[in-house]
Order: structure tokens, then sequence, then C-alpha cells
């Protein structure tokens, strides 16, 4: 465990992190300029997550959202639920569902499930359910027609984050699919993503 | 969100003191709001709302806890009031109920959010991030990690200045960032597809370079802008750990009473 910790952190990956921390930032600006309804702000943690590793995906996650706290400390303690993305991101990598199309989307109904999960459970612990988003308002609304409380919760960040995590997961994807294969091999997953990348290219041939 | 340079500190007592004393301060207020109720709450928020005035912070970190913590605060328990249920009625508000369950749990969690993210928020303000890192690195910290950190918040500002250039770049070869939200989703892609293509690439330059300064050697890194550790400052520290303990007590045995 300890050597795949270390093998994980080689200075790539290390110098990768800070970057796909930006990311996760542009990613939100972009889309709070653009006036989209979701976040985005986790692609840089997934594309880490799929080239790194889980670990270094689970730090970027955490850091990122820490960092994020600096400018508003109440975002706290949802860098768990992105450390968690990292590291499940970077397990499906290892684990080739980033391989294809299909194995993408299932990839990306796992993370959104776990975001989903991990957001409520957070919300709830910390802040009694309820925070000053968007998604807040949906939950009041649906409760106060009458729906209970966790039934609430849960279809209030099923809305919000099925949407944001499953165009987050398949970004990185594309992302990966338009990099050169000398640079991917670099990184600590390069070598899953490159011979999958292979066995694509053989398959095409042989039609 | 550049990395403020603070300029000389002013002859200020409490501003002067170490990151990581500041921080145990506010580990203090984070603890005993967790373990204690609304009216420890009460009493910390005048501290901190001193110390925030001594130390020459209040009106940044004034504006900043009211966006912030006070907001929070206020929907989280309005919201909880209204919407939770109970057993007795304690008010009504023309349609909406207020029960005595809710009430308790409203006034429970809005002094857990003020205690803990008002200290937070008053750290941040008198604590200059960058001399927290250091202080870090100093006490034997892993310089990879301060490194990370660093090169993060450094890098944030850079790529968003990358992230205009190439909105500028592409706008002018006929991307549409203004319409309708189909439109405005097929402008996210090659926005965000250059940004981060050009920003990984030049991962492997920056690994290189920092390979070529020694930066996986083994061996302590020299710091360029040391943080004074006072005497005062680890005399303060030591009577904060020993404040938390009592606090720890305190809470255990009337757990038990």
């Amino acid at each position: 465990m300890k050597e795949m910790f270390k093998r994980d952190f080689n200075t790539m990956s290390i110098m990768l992190i800070p970057i796909a921390v930006a990311i996760n930032f542009i990613g939100g600006t972009l889309a709070l300029s653009l006036r989209l309804p979701i976040y985005l702000d986790t692609i840089g943690t997934i594309l880490i997550g799929i080239l790194g590793g889980p670990w270094i995906g689970g730090v970027t996650g955490f850091l990122s959202i820490i960092l994020k706290s600096l400018q508003d400390p109440v975002e706290m303690p949802f860098s768990l639920i992105a450390a968690a993305i990292g590291v499940i991101a970077g397990f499906l990598a290892r684990s080739r569902m980033f391989s294809n199309i299909a194995k993408t989307a299932v990839s990306a109904l796992i993370i959104a499930v776990v975001a989903v999960i991990a957001s409520v459970l957070i919300r709830v612990i910390f802040f009694g359910g309820f925070a000053t988003s968007g998604t807040t308002v949906l939950i009041a609304g649906l409760m106060a027609a009458g729906i209970d409380f966790w039934p609430a919760q849960f279809i209030g960040q099923v809305v919000s984050e099925l949407p944001d995590k499953g165009i987050s997961a398949f970004i990185p994807y594309w992302i990966i699919q338009n990099m050169s294969l000398r640079y991917i091999v670099k990184f600590p997953n390069g070598r899953i993503l490159v011979e999958d990348f292979k066995q694509k290219l053989e398959k095409k041939e042989g039609e | 969100m550049r990395i403020k340079q603070r300029d000389q500190h002013k002859e200020n007592k409490i501003r002067d003191l170490n990151p990581f004393t500041h921080g145990l301060i506010t580990l203090f207020f984070i603890l005993g709001a967790l373990f204690f109720d609304w009216r420890f709450v009460l009493l910390e928020l005048v501290i901190i709302f001193l110390l925030a005035s001594i130390s020459d912070v209040f009106e940044s970190f004034f504006k900043a806890w009211l966006k912030s913590a006070f907001v929070l605060t206020l929907v989280v328990s309005l919201l909880q009031m209204f919407l939770l249920p109970g057993d007795e009625v304690v008010f009504r508000l023309g349609f909406l109920t207020v029960m005595d369950a809710a009430l308790a749990q409203a006034i429970n969690i809005a002094s857990q959010i003020m205690g803990i993210f008002t200290p937070l928020i008053y750290f941040l303000q008198v604590v200059d991030i960058e001399e927290f890192i250091t202080m870090m690195q100093q006490s034997g910290v892993n310089p990879t990690v301060t490194y990370i950190v660093t090169s993060a918040l450094n890098m944030i500002p850079q790529m968003r200045d990358r992230l205009g250039q190439i909105t500028d770049a592409q706008k002018s070869r006929g991307v549409e960032t203004e319409g309708n939200l189909l439109t405005r989703m097929k402008a996210f892609f090659p926005i965000i597809g250059p940004v981060v293509l050009s920003s990984i690439a030049d991962v492997e330059e920056k690994s290189i370079t920092l390979e070529v300064r020694g930066f996986s050697k083994e061996g302590k890194k020299t710091i360029l802008h040391e943080v004074e550790d006072t005497d005062r400052d680890k005399m303060l520290r030591k009577l904060i750990w020993f404040l938390i303990i009592v606090l720890v007590i305190v809470r255990v045995v009337t757990w038990f009473l």
C-alpha cells in the first residue's frame, strides 16, 4: 500500500495537483460566466483521478474545496465529498472504467450516486439539511409541499448533482481522448489508459 | 484569489501573533462550539468581535461574516424552525407554524454553525495564508505539501487569465457565448478544452524545472521569508492547549452527570 502511495506521487503527478485544482476553479468560473445551471467544478478532480490515481485525485478534491473555503469557510465540510470523488475516479480508471463511452457513462453514474449520498450526509450532519444554495430552495419547496425530510433531501440532491457530475465525468474522458499517448504514459495510470487506447486502435484496424 | 502581500505588520499585538497561535485559538473556539450550547457561542462571538477590532480587521471580518456565517445561520435556522416537525406548537405566524422540537433544533444548529464558522472567518482575516504555509514548512511539514498548496494558490489566477484569453480567441472564431441554454452549453467545450490541454502540457515543463532545482532531493530547504515564533507565542499556545483540555474535561464530566 505504501509503495503504491509513493509511486503515485511522482513529480509529474505532484505538479498536476495545483493545475487540477485550478481547472476545478476555472470550470466553476466558466460555468458561472456562461450562466449554466451546473457547477462543473469537479472536472479537474476527476481528470487527475483518472490520470494520476485515487490518492492524487483525493488530495486534489480535498485541496480544491479547502482553497475555495478560504473565501467562504462554510464550504469546508464539502471537501470530503470532493476527495471521495477523486478517489473513486482513480479506482474506476484503474479498473478500466473509462475506456469507452459506455463505460464512462457507468462511471459517471457511480460518481453521481456517490456525490448525492455524500452531499446529503454532509449537508445534514453539518448544516441540518439546509444551506444557501438553489438546492436548498428546492428541498424547502418539496418539504413545504408535504414531502418528508429525507426524501426531499435526496430528491433535491439528485436534481442538482446528477447532471453536474454526469457531465463532469464525461469532460475528462473527452479531454484524455484528445491527449497524445506519449504524454499520457507519463502519469501513474498512464499505462492502463494507453493499453486501452491501443486495443481500440487494433480493433479499428481489424475492421 | 492571489496571495496577499502583507506589508509590515503595524505594531499590533494580536495580529503579530504566530499563525499557529491563531490557529490554536480558532481550534479552541470550534471545539467549544461543538461541545457546548448557545451560551458558549454567544460569549465566543463577543470575544471574537473584540479580537477582530483589537487586531484591526474588524471591517473586512464583519463584511465577510455577514455574507457567509450570518446569512447561512439565518436561513438554516428559519428553514428548520418552520419546516421540521415536533410535538407542540410554540407559535404561529400566519400559515407558518413552529414546533418545539423544531425550535430547539434550529437554535442548536444555529449555535453550531455560528460557533464553528465565525472563528474560521476571523482566522482567515487575521492570518496571512502565505505565512501560515511557511510556518507549516518551518515546523517540519513536507515541503512537497507546502509546495502543492502554494502552487495551487498561484495557479488559479494564472489559469483565470488564460481562460479569459482563450474565451476571447474562441469568440473571435465564432463561438457564441450569449443566447439560449443550449448555445451557452455548447460554448463550454471549445473554451475548456484548450485551457486544460495547454495547462497540462505545461506540467511536464514545470516538472523538469523543479527537478533541475533539486525539488525531490533529501535535505532541509531554506526559506526566504521566515516567520517569527516568539516565546510569548509558545507560552500562549501552551496556555490554549491547557484550556482545550479543560474544555474536554468539562464536557466529559457534564456528560456523565
